[in-house]
């Protein structure tokens, strides 16, 4: 993906990720230019977190922010930020990763619409599946190491529509 | 101190009420504003209350107005911890009648710096 095509500036978006992690999780995560192969066939967590305008306008564009990691980062991640071992899914696990989505999306809006609105957090569970949002273009995805396992950030946004 | 936090993120209650019980508060819990306003109604001597923006019934700006409109809570400390991280927002926040406010992520301590201003 290239600079000129992405949604923010990918210094930017990295930044975000990093203090996330690094303030909330004490976590130290690195950006890297792409993930290094393709996820392992396992179980995948996947945070979505949408932004849209307040006001039905047709000629605004809707943005969604994406988390995508493997579930064992994922019960890494969440068990750093509730201080306690997670390895099995709960309704608590998936609230924390949605969390997390909705603090990078939250950071996110201020350099795309700010005065859009943010969705609640929705979180998919499972194996070998495909997520899709209607109408929906996915612009940027940044990579990031987690103790040597991969994440993606993506943002995409929705076309206005056209008179 | 007698806290109230008010999240719709159970993660975040947690993990501010972690920080909150080791400086010996008292937690009391809600989702959204409007369950936030029906424990202020059942019981007293609140302290300070941390509260998020985004949340479903009763968004927190909605949820300020009505606090700082009622006599017995209006002088309670309200601690915005959001999201929401322009300097818009925190206009609007203190604008409405929020103490403070702190944008996530934040370093602990920055939090541990309001609740020293807010003790009594």
């Amino acid at each position: 993906m290239t600079e000129a095509a992405s949604l923010i500036r990918s210094n930017v978006l990295r930044g975000i990720v990093v203090d996330i992690f690094r303030l909330m999780l004490k976590l130290e995560v690195e950006p890297v230019a792409a993930a290094p192969r393709a996820p392992s066939p396992g179980t995948k967590v996947t945070g979505v977190v949408s932004m849209s305008s307040a006001v039905e306008d047709p000629s605004e564009a809707s943005f969604a922010v994406i988390l995508e990691m493997s579930e064992n980062l994922a019960f890494r991640v969440v068990g750093a930020m509730l201080q306690q071992e997670v390895n099995s899914w709960s309704e608590l696990a998936e609230d924390a990763c949605g969390e997390i989505a909705n603090m990078i999306a939250g950071n996110a809006k201020k350099h795309l619409v700010n005065s859009h609105v943010l969705s609640m957090p929705t979180v998919i569970v499972g194996v070998d599946y495909k997520w899709c949002l209607p109408n929906l273009h996915l612009k940027q995805v940044e990579c990031f190491s987690c103790g040597g396992e991969s994440f993606k950030v993506m943002i995409g946004e929705e076309k206005r529509k056209t008179a | 101190m007698k806290a109230l936090i008010i999240d719709d993120s159970k993660t975040m209650r947690m993990i501010l009420g972690r920080e909150l019980k080791e400086r010996k508060c008292e937690i009391r819990e809600a989702s959204n504003g409007k369950e936030g306003l029906a424990v202020l109604g059942q019981e007293g001597g609140w302290d300070f209350i941390l509260l998020d923006w985004n949340m479903p019934e009763m968004n927190g700006i909605e949820f300020i107005r009505n606090v700082r409109a009622n006599p017995a809570l209006k002088r309670v400390p309200i601690i915005m911890v959001t999201t929401e991280c322009s300097e818009e927002h925190k206009k609007a926040s203190l604008e409405a009648g929020a103490t403070f406010f702190l944008s996530k992520p934040f370093r602990w301590e920055d939090l541990a710096g309001v609740l020293d201003e807010v003790k009594p």
